[in-house]
């Protein structure tokens, strides 16, 4: 068991991640921040806070719940509990910047491009992870990575969060 | 909580828990009702049938919305069609469905116990849509859900359901429903539309509106069925509208913030006036929209589930 | 009947004696059909076969004055040969057939048919009731001499109540003349309208139309009133309810020429059974609340009841295998009776054997004045039963000999297996021989 990042490794990294979002959009017009439930969430408020202080102006926030779109709801054997959806603005022409804990398969990023895709046609979606722990089983790539893991597939990544676990830290549990 | 039951078939066998998790679960579905794009994608591929051996327009428009809403292929079938006239047995019907690899049966039929016997013999999961006097669980949990939104507990919740308690499977499912979630339930009728052993189903009896409606927090309106006046169960529509109808100046003697409820179609001036129908204080085409989602929420609990349990190879 | 000229020994036996209320152990010997020894018997020399049945116990043969043969008319469900196979399977001697056959037993050619197709087949003595009104309907009388030289037992519209009083006042002042019982159905179909269970509290919950058992009870007074205004003989079948049985003993008290039956489904079941809409629970008159049925335990006990009769209704699978609401009413019992009553009522000490034994065997002999001999004495007709009682067993329809399966009671685990049922000294039934059969022995 392993300490990836503690609290300090996790502000900076999205310190550098909501500078490189202002860099490589220009500025912040018409972006709009999307937390996939339930910490990709969290961290999208953080971003959010963060390009306010750097910019000066507030930027558009929603959070998207992903369980009617996963690729294995067949498969598991009870239905999962679905969490909240809001996006509450119009995506149409919009820069939606996705964001998420961590980036491992890919399948949680297709099943939310599909569930955003339905809300609207945004101009760009770019995706900003805090962890990118390798094992794609998709063709997913992310914008923004907070910082890149090599692991096994038996490996375990937790993220915690001041939100909601007390405290920020990135854990990793290697697998036997 | 999670959902392990193969069908929904009655309220009466469900635990707290259980009607809990269908509640919640029908929030986020209320959601996605208010969105452009209504279609979320959970059900793709399954097929769902509407086999409504009783006449239905609501119920099964509802369920259909629902299952579409969840990409899920509908279909459907009353008894006015083909083999059902030919006097095909429910246990051929049964074996048919079993054969044609049908995923989920929405089934409304007049006798009691229907669904319970088909969902005895497929590996389908079966939804009761109405059998006979017994049971509507997803009007209850329509309803529930609508009170949800209204009220800030279930607990101590004074309802009243007035109307042909004797001859009314929304009635059963509420007062089951209800009373499990805490809330207390009485009920309104003549004598001769109250069951003779009423004892057995815990709630109050009320013969005179007047006096029962003094202090409810809510009051379910049943639909009145005019047929009943053939075997002397009450003299006349006039008489009943006399002692039973919901009318403003009823309304007047309820508490100020009352909720009105009816599972429809209405009787407009029999059990329920339009005036009352249509004020702030009823929540009825709320329950309209609240059965979509909450059948949204029943298909997508039921389509998990515990599938190892095969009943037949 | 024909009689057998081996000379059959059944040995190792507890032998039951009506006479002294006791049992004696030791063997039977049969000759020409007749008991011609009991006791020790040393001399085995001509002896046809010997039968060992160590353990096992010898009783009067049962009789079921309520079984429905089906035939003539509904040879689907059941056949004369069927039920009586179905009989001596659960050891009943003999069997009375009801008149709702089709068509009705209402003349003298169905009758003759039915009593020799019984004899032709020779298993259990096979009994017909003749209809008291043509066709069932309740408006004319049969011709009821003309069945009374035909050979009926009794009189019975049973299937139907007889709805007008003045049929009933006729019918029962008119058999004076012949001196045979009327059994009576009785239920108010006013009353009872499209009920499908007993109106109580599973009922309400349920939802289904509800039987009161008002229907049974008021139309009982009536006739047992008009019983006693002709100073008539009357029999009540398939009683359900305490009120019913409180009118009996009122009319009892009073010199009303009454007995009654009961069947084991009602002494054993009630309405809970009705939960999950399993149709082998439904029937008519309908199992009742567990107060009716303690009730009934309770008439059994004090002798108010007088017989207990199955009231054996075989109906097709696939007419069973319905909604509640659609499924005919009734239930087999021919081949259940005898288990599933020894287990809850004789084995537990409710009631003794003897008392078990008057109402399925000594009460029908003596009030349908049926001809099976009601004590195992020397001299008599060799037609007895043998049964065991050391193993708990299942019930289940592989088991049973009758065309139908809709039974109330399969899966029940009893004890008290009929092993062999031997009428005028011939074996009809021998479960060895079956059970052999059946390991492909």
């Amino acid at each position: 068991m392993g300490k990836l990042m503690d609290n300090i490794a996790i502000k900076r990294a999205l310190t550098r991640i909501a500078h490189e979002i202002i860099e490589k959009n220009k500025g912040t017009k018409d972006i709009v921040i999307v937390g996939i439930q339930r910490r990709g969430d969290f961290i999208a408020n953080r971003i959010a806070k963060l390009l306010k202080e750097i910019e000066g102006n507030k930027i558009s926030t929603g959070k998207l719940d992903i369980t009617l779109y996963r690729d294995d709801l067949s498969s598991i054997a009870n239905q999962p509990i679905i969490h909240k959806t809001e996006i509450p603005i119009n995506i149409d022409n919009k820069v939606v910047i996705l964001v998420d804990d961590v980036l491992y398969t890919g399948r949680t990023i297709r099943a939310a491009l599909d569930e955003l895709i339905d809300f609207g046609r945004p101009k760009r979606i770019q995706l900003a992870v805090l962890v990118d722990r390798g094992h794609r089983e998709l063709p997913i790539k992310a914008d923004y990575i907070g910082k890149s893991i090599p692991t096994n597939t038996n490996d375990i990544v937790d993220v915690y969060l001041k939100e909601i676990d007390k405290r920020d830290e990135v854990i990793i549990k290697k697998g036997q | 909580m999670k959902w392990e039951k193969k069908d929904l078939i009655t309220i009466e066998e469900l635990s707290k828990g259980e009607i809990n998790l269908i509640l919640e679960t029908a929030e986020p579905f209320k959601e996605i009702l208010r969105r452009n794009i209504k279609k979320v994608p959970p059900l793709r591929g399954r097929t769902v049938l509407n086999l409504f051996y009783e006449p239905s327009t609501r119920t099964a428009t509802s369920f259909s919305i629902a299952a579409k809403r969840l990409s899920a292929e509908i279909m459907s079938i009353s008894t006015s069609t083909s083999s059902v006239q030919k006097g095909e047995t429910l246990l051929d019907t049964a074996k048919n469905l079993e054969a044609m690899k049908v995923d989920m049966v929405v089934m409304r039929h007049l006798c009691e116990g229907a669904p319970k016997f088909l969902a005895e013999r497929i590996n389908a999961s079966v939804i009761n849509a109405g059998d006979g006097n017994h049971e509507h669980p997803t009007q209850c949990l329509l309803d529930l859900s609508t009170l949800k939104e209204n009220v800030k507990t279930f607990n101590g919740l004074k309802v009243l359901i007035v109307g042909d308690i004797r001859h009314s499977r929304v009635a059963r499912s509420n007062i089951w429903g209800l009373t499990k979630l805490g809330a207390k339930v009485s009920v309104c009728a003549p004598p001769t539309l109250i069951p003779q052993n009423i004892d057995v189903l815990p709630v109050d009896v009320y013969y005179h509106f007047d006096e029962a409606i003094k202090d409810k927090d809510v009051i379910y309106l049943l639909r009145i069925q005019r047929e009943r006046m053939k075997k002397g169960l009450f003299p006349s529509t006039r008489e009943y509208m006399n002692l039973f109808s919901m009318d403003r100046s009823r309304l007047k003697e309820a508490k100020k913030n009352v909720i009105i409820m009816h599972p429809g179609p209405i009787n407009r001036g029999v059990e329920l006036d339009g005036d009352v129908a249509d004020s702030k204080n009823s929540v009825i085409l709320n329950q309209v929209t609240n059965g979509v989602a909450v059948r949204m929420a029943v298909l997508y609990l039921l389509n998990g589930g515990n599938k190892n349990e095969k009943i037949i190879e | 009947m024909k009689k057998s000229l081996n000379r059959l020994l059944f040995k190792n036996l507890h032998i039951i004696d009506i006479e002294n209320q006791s049992f004696i152990d030791g063997d039977i010997l049969i000759e020409d059909g007749k008991i011609s020894k009991l006791g020790k018997i040393e001399d085995i020399s001509e002896i046809t076969k010997i039968i060992n049945c160590k353990g096992m116990q010898a009783i009067p043969g049962l009789v079921d004055i309520h079984t429905h043969l089906r035939e003539p008319g509904e040879e689907y469900k059941e056949t004369i040969r069927t039920a009586s196979r179905a009989a001596v399977n659960g050891g009943f001697v003999a069997i009375c057939g009801m008149a709702n056959t089709t068509p009705t037993v209402d003349t003298i050619g169905t009758v003759k048919y039915i009593l020799e197709r019984g004899m032709k087949i020779n298993l259990a003595k096979v009994y017909t009731y003749g209809a008291v009104t043509k066709n069932l309907e309740g408006k004319e009388l049969s011709e009821i001499n003309d069945l009374v030289k035909g050979g009926i037992i009794g009189l019975s519209d049973d299937g139907n109540t007889i709805m007008d009083p003045t049929i009933l006042l006729r019918a029962l002042s008119y058999v004076k003349m012949f001196d045979i019982p009327i059994v009576l159905h009785e239920e108010d179909i006013n009353l009872s309208e499209n009920g499908v269970m007993h109106e109580g509290d599973m009922q309400t919950k349920l939802g289904m139309a509800g039987i009161p058992d008002l229907s049974e009870d008021t139309i009982t007074y009536r006739d047992l009133r008009i019983a006693e205004y002709v100073n008539g003989r009357v029999h009540i079948t398939h009683i359900s309810s305490k009120n019913t049985l409180e009118v009996i003993e009122i009319a009892k008290r009073r010199g009303v020429r009454v007995t009654c039956d009961v069947t084991p489904h009602h002494l054993i079941l009630n309405d809970t059974k009705i939960e999950f809409f399993n149709t082998n629970y439904k029937m008519k008159p309908p199992l009742r609340s567990e107060k009716d049925r303690l009730s009934l335990i309770e008439g059994i006990k004090t002798g108010l009841i007088d017989i207990i009769a199955t009231d054996h209704a075989p109906h097709a699978i696939y007419e069973k295998e319905v909604e509640f609401n659609y499924a005919p009413f009734g239930v087999t019992g021919l081949e259940t009776a005898f288990p599933v009553l020894y287990t809850n009522l004789v084995k537990n000490d409710k009631i003794t054997i003897f008392r078990f034994l008057e109402m399925l065997n000594s009460n029908p002999v003596k009030y349908f004045d049926i001809d099976i001999p009601t004590d195992i004495k020397e001299g008599n007709d060799a037609t007895f039963i043998i049964f065991s009682d050391d193993k708990e067993w299942e019930i289940n329809t592989d088991l049973f000999e009758s065309k139908s399966r809709n039974n109330a009671f399969l899966g029940e685990k009893v004890y008290g297996r009929i092993e062999y049922t031997i009428i005028n000294g011939d074996i009809k039934l021998e479960k060895r021989k079956i059970d052999k059969k059946k390991k492909g022995v």
